[in-house]
């Protein structure tokens, strides 16, 4: 808070709210990772406060309708363009915000500033869950909570008779207590809400709101050579790893060598492009669903003598929601779900993936027997016939042939024997890792001519993807069946946490060949030099920082953005508490699902009805007001006179006729425009009303006294008894035979 | 203010201790020097006789988010979600907690309000302590509850400035004010004083309910009228004087008469009452003076309501003018409307004049009444009629006002409050 002496409401609270608009707008950012949105929103917020909020110069209503206008536009034209989402709808909320800046001219402006500060805050948590967006948001949500306790300090003295009043240092040290105390309250009890929510309830159920599972993952299914392809040199983690031997313990280790993650297996090449040609919809080797604790899945036509020798822990820190691919190293033995049920597709020639994904942190585990390039014992239920056929460049054969007569082996694969397969391979492998170089300067392939043809003969420089392509093309050639995978490549270690952490600079193509019958090794011929320097960052302090950085991230990511049932359970211990309420729930939700999108008109529907039938009633109510008022004032005396009876009744049928008694002196009062206020006592009421009273008839004044005399002896005697019965019904019948009378004189 | 004092006479002791003797904490709505520091009781200090709350519109708006929230972490399982959601509902619990702790130990005084004449600011001065140890009290608006049962009651809409608590310290008394700028004549009676506040999150608006009768007059408009409205015609020879009904008025001889009982001795004759034998007492002579009635007919006739109105506040602020101008000059002025049942004889002094402007502030225009007959003038007096048109009528004794043309009897008619201007005449404002 400004320690200026001259500091008012009004201006303590505009500082604040620019703070927490810039942290809101900055957080987005951040989620977004949208480093123009930063630039642009920092400034023209900066320059929307120096010209108008600063000085409390609000700009005409001419240039704001303007403005609007035109950001109404731009929002339609950016909905239109990139589709609703939540991106596009924080752009507007932005472009609103600056604006609103621009006219604040009462607190109710004010308020909207805030309400939008809010909406960019949603934007960033729906756009990404990231440890600093988390840290964004944090700051984001202090600073809304002192501009919305400033705000009332603001409204309240806008409305009175000195709105310059001054806040002086004592009011600063009281705000300031009240906003710990309110910020530690929400807090604490804002994580305890959090723990305590049920998870896995309804999810999807409104479809997919936001961005913020993420499937930016440096990861693609397939390859396209012709344009900038996945390969990515952005350091954002995309999973983490941890590798367990039988005993559970961690064998991670910074020498370990290279692991590769299988992700998508592609067989069609054309024209540059590789892609799956079986549909995921064709029958698969396995599909089931998985749900805990019946975690293990063992694949089908896998050696059931196979022992495995590693466990691999893998967390997908976001993942997108639909199918989604799993990444798994060479030969998996078993699969184990984590906490999450999961509909799997499993297949080797195909990969592992889930088919009804809902986005969000994925954890799972395969057990596998052996890692690493060429180390690999094939499956052995596959045979050549998956291979579809390749229309291969006639230059690419030509240069196979010439690479393996220069070797000494035979090109063509009827007269060459079998055995010599894996030697072939090895010698595309090794020309590749010679005599070509790795860059991801990508430039365009010529019109016309094929992709990989251009690299082979003509670039000679490329990423993996052209490594991977020419590999599996030139194998083709000379007659052994190989396939294009995508996935990951895992190298870096982070010791801290244990933990191997793969980013979308991993994101990596090899080759996988079928050296025999039903026997498929793995290849790479990219140049393991070239691209671990390009892939890996230096080992500099830096990279320290980062690392130190990332186990924090990994501890946020494990702790706050992973919690899950069973996290919650394992807090909570376990759900015995929910009475079967999270499974009602969670059935209830599944059936929403199914009628969901006729639910959601349904509900549209009605609330277009009720929105045009209250305004009808509003414009009618403008209209005739005084009819609605009388109809108003008619229906409260009628609730007036039916509580009265009510409570008369309620007396009666309790045989309590002191009570309507007591009911019955009210009533008199309220019909001598003298009502007795609950809190006054009755005697007081009675001497406040002397002359009223005394201008009754005797007997309705002796009545109210004799009456008011036996309630106070009853109420207020320490031990009264009941009073003689007879004596209250004689009161009852003077008190109505005066009200009575007095109906009649009127 | 009886049946607050009883009320404070028989509620608890406040507190005997002595408050925060502390450089002020408060809000500079009103000067630091207002701070009462020491008081250990100050009078009248109410406590609450009731506690409201309510849901404002930014806290259904606020619910509504909250829910949406709610509903996009459940749909999405985003635990930054699940955790905003988590901060929303606690918000929610500690705004009830906070506002509801903070208005727990309020205690309030309103001074009372002097008269005001229509269109000029009055100040509303309360005393507001909070005798909390633990939480202080912010952003807190006193607001008045009229009276609005009878017709003259003013309505206090867009005319009342509340007060604001900025801030009040814990165990700290200070002194706010807001305003009232009536527009318009008549009684302006409060029957309740709220203090509300909204803080710390705006999202449910408590109010605190002090029962407090007070009531001020709102006198009609100060019109800045033209000197010669009030000219009498002074009398001449025997018409100057007259008998004096009480003696010792003037020393002037006035003539004899017979002893009544109760007379007093020392007016008593003696030597005429030796001569005459019977008791005679000595009359004094007292100078007369001509007398001004102001006659407001009756403008309920007309065909336009509105305009009829309005001439008829016009009429009774002209009249006020007219009596308080008298009073400066020593004129005795009577006021005379029989359309409204207002007949007050003519007189002159403070007391006088305050009488007529009552009765002119508490007229009842919804009242009307078809009698219009010219007041008891005696062939001395002087009357002003004021009407809606121009009368060639004029005597020295009878002189007839057109209201319709304020530029002849305002020393500046561009200083006609805008509530007695037609619509015509704001229209061409």
């Amino acid at each position: 808070m400004n320690r200026s002496p001259q500091l008012t409401p009004r201006r303590a609270f505009i500082r604040s709210m620019f703070h927490a608009a810039l942290a809101s707008l900055a957080s987005f950012s951040v989620a977004d990772q949208n480093l123009a949105f930063f630039v642009l929103t920092m400034l023209s917020v900066w320059i929307v406060w120096l010209l108008s909020v600063r000085d409390n110069k609000p700009a005409p209503r001419i240039v704001i309708n303007t403005i609007l206008l035109l950001v109404l536009g731009i929002a339609g034209i950016e909905m239109l363009r990139s589709g609703v989402g939540v991106a596009s709808f924080a752009v507007f909320a932005a472009l609103l915000l600056i604006v609103k800046m621009l006219d604040l001219r009462e607190p109710r402006d004010a308020g909207q500033v805030l309400v939008l500060t809010v909406a960019m805050v949603i934007a960033a948590i729906l756009t990404s869950n990231t440890l600093i967006t988390g840290v964004f948001m944090i700051v984001a949500c202090v600073l809304l909570m002192r501009a919305v306790l400033l705000y009332q300090l603001y409204w309240a003295t806008f409305q009175s008779e000195e709105s310059n009043s001054q806040i002086d240092q004592s009011v600063r040290v009281d705000v300031r207590s009240i906003l710990l105390a309110t910020g530690f309250l929400c807090a604490i009890l804002g994580t305890i809400v959090f723990i305590v929510l049920p998870r896995n309830l309804g999810s999807q159920a409104f479809g997919q709101w936001g961005q913020s599972s993420g499937s930016v993952s440096g990861f693609s299914d397939t390859v396209e050579l012709d344009r900038s392809g996945f390969i990515s040199s952005s350091p954002v983690p995309v999973l983490d790893l941890t590798i367990t031997d039988r005993d559970g313990q961690n064998i991670g280790s910074e020498h370990t060598p290279a692991i590769y993650l299988r992700g998508a297996v592609l067989y069609d090449y054309q024209s540059g492009d590789w892609r799956n040609s079986l549909s995921m919809q064709n029958p698969l080797t396995s599909r089931t669903r998985l749900t805990p604790p019946e975690t293990t899945l063992k694949p089908r036509n896998r050696r059931q003598d196979t022992v495995w020798d590693r466990q691999f822990n893998i967390s997908m820190r976001s993942s997108k929601s639909g199918q989604v691919y799993l990444f798994a190293p060479w030969r998996t033995v078993e699969f184990k779900v984590g906490s999450e049920p999961m509909r799997l597709g499993l297949d080797f020639s195909r990969g592992i993936f889930v088919k009804d994904g809902i986005g969000g942190k994925l954890e799972y585990s395969v057990r596998a027997t052996g890692t690493g390039v060429g180390s690999g014992v094939a499956s052995l239920d596959e045979g050549r016939s998956l291979v579809t056929p390749t229309e291969i460049e006639p230059e690419i054969g030509e240069l196979a042939e010439r690479i393996l007569l220069d070797s000494g082996v035979e090109p063509d694969p009827v007269e060459r024997d079998i055995r010599e397969d894996q030697a072939a391979i090895g010698i595309f492998e090794r020309h590749l890792r010679s005599q070509y170089s790795y860059s991801l300067d990508s430039l365009p392939v010529p019109q016309g001519q094929d992709a990989t043809s251009w690299f082979l003969f003509d670039r000679q420089a490329g990423h993996c993807e052209y490594f991977a392509s020419a590999l599996a093309l030139m194998s083709r050639s000379v007659g052994i069946p190989a396939r294009v995978i995508t996935g990951y490549i895992v190298s870096d270690f982070n010791s801290v946490t244990g933990q191997y952490v793969v980013r979308e600079s991993n994101a990596h193509a090899w080759v996988e060949a079928e050296v025999a019958p039903g026997i498929w090794k793995t290849y790479d011929g990219t140049p393991r030099a070239d691209f671990h320097a390009i892939h890996e960052p230096d080992p500099s302090l830096l990279r320290s920082l980062t690392k130190f950085y990332e186990s924090i991230e990994y501890i946020w990511v494990r702790s706050v953005v992973g919690y899950d049932s069973v996290s919650r359970e394992s807090f909570l211990g376990g759900n015995s508490n929910d009475f079967g309420l999270t499974k009602f729930a969670d059935k209830l939700m599944r059936r929403f699902a199914i009628g969901r999108d006729r639910l959601i008109i349904h509900g549209f529907v009605i609330a277009g009805i009720a929105f045009s039938i209250s305004m009808f009633v509003g414009i009618l109510m403008l209209k005739y007001r005084s009819v609605f008022d009388s109809i108003r004032d008619r229906l409260a005396a009628f609730i007036e006179q039916l509580r009265g009876k009510g409570a008369q009744k309620r007396a009666l049928r309790r045989g309590d006729h002191l009570a309507l008694m007591e009911h019955l002196l009210h009533q008199r009062f309220d019909q001598l425009e003298m009502s007795k206020p609950d809190w006054k006592p009755l005697k007081e009421h009675i001497s406040d009303h002397t002359l009223t009273i005394d201008a009754l008839a005797e007997t309705t004044k002796q009545a109210i006294f004799e009456a008011s005399s036996l309630l106070y002896q009853y109420k207020f005697t320490p031990d009264p008894g009941l009073p003689d019965r007879s004596l209250i019904d004689e009161l009852e019948n003077r008190l109505r035979e005066s009200e009575k009378l007095s109906n009649d004189s009127k | 203010m009886n049946a607050i004092a009883r009320q404070f006479g028989r509620g608890k002791k406040l507190r005997d201790k002595p408050l925060s003797t502390q450089p002020s904490t408060s809000s500079s709505i009103d000067q630091v020097s207002s701070l009462i520091h020491n008081q250990k009781n100050p009078i009248g200090l109410l406590k609450p006789i009731g506690r409201e709350s309510r849901l404002t519109i930014g806290g259904a708006v606020y619910i509504g988010v909250s829910l949406f929230l709610a509903i996009g972490a459940i749909n999405s399982q985003n635990n930054l979600l699940f955790w905003l959601f988590g901060v929303a509902i606690a918000t929610l619990v500690v705004s009830g907690l906070f506002s509801g702790n903070a208005l727990m130990r309020i205690r309030l005084s309103a001074q009372s309000i002097p008269d005001v004449h229509a269109g000029n600011m009055v100040k509303l001065h309360y005393t507001v302590q909070n005798q909390s140890k633990l939480f202080p009290l912010f952003a807190a608006v006193i607001s008045e509850v009229p009276n609005n049962q009878h017709p003259n009651d003013v309505h206090p809409e867009g005319m009342l400035k509340p007060a604001a608590v900025l801030h009040i310290g814990t165990r700290q008394t200070i002194r706010v004010y807001g305003s009232i700028t009536p527009s318009r004549r008549g009684r302006y009676s409060v029957r309740q004083i709220r203090l509300s506040s909204r803080f710390p999150f705006g999202l449910l608006h408590k109010t605190l309910i002090f029962e407090c009768h007070r009531q001020m007059m709102v006198m009609p408009y100060q019109l800045t009228i033209k000197p010669g409205l009030v000219r009498i015609e002074q009398g001449v020879g025997e018409r100057v004087r007259k008998r004096t009904r009480s003696s010792g008025v003037s020393n002037e001889y006035w003539g004899m008469r017979e002893y009544k009982p109760g007379d007093p001795m020392r007016l008593i004759a003696w030597k005429q009452s030796a001569r005459h034998e019977s008791l005679v007492v000595i009359e004094h002579a007292v100078p007369i003076s001509s007398k001004l009635w102001v006659w407001v007919p009756n403008f309920s006739t007309g065909d336009q309501a509105d305009e009829n109105d309005c001439f008829t506040e016009r009429s009774i602020a002209l009249s006020a003018a007219i009596i308080g101008l008298g009073s400066r000059q020593g004129v005795p002025v009577g006021l005379w409307i029989p359309a409204l049942g207002i007949q007050i004889q003519p007189n002159n002094g403070r007391r006088h004049a305050g009488r007529c402007l009552r009765a002119l502030s508490l007229i009842d225009t919804t009242r009307k009444h078809e009698r219009d007959v010219p007041p008891p003038a005696l062939m001395s007096d002087d009357v002003i009629k004021l009407s809606t048109t121009y009368s060639s009528d004029q005597s020295a004794h009878f002189r007839s006002i057109d209201i319709q043309n304020p530029s002849s009897w305002l020393i500046d008619p561009s200083t006609l409050p805008a509530s007695l201007m037609t619509e015509h005449e704001r229209g061409q404002e």
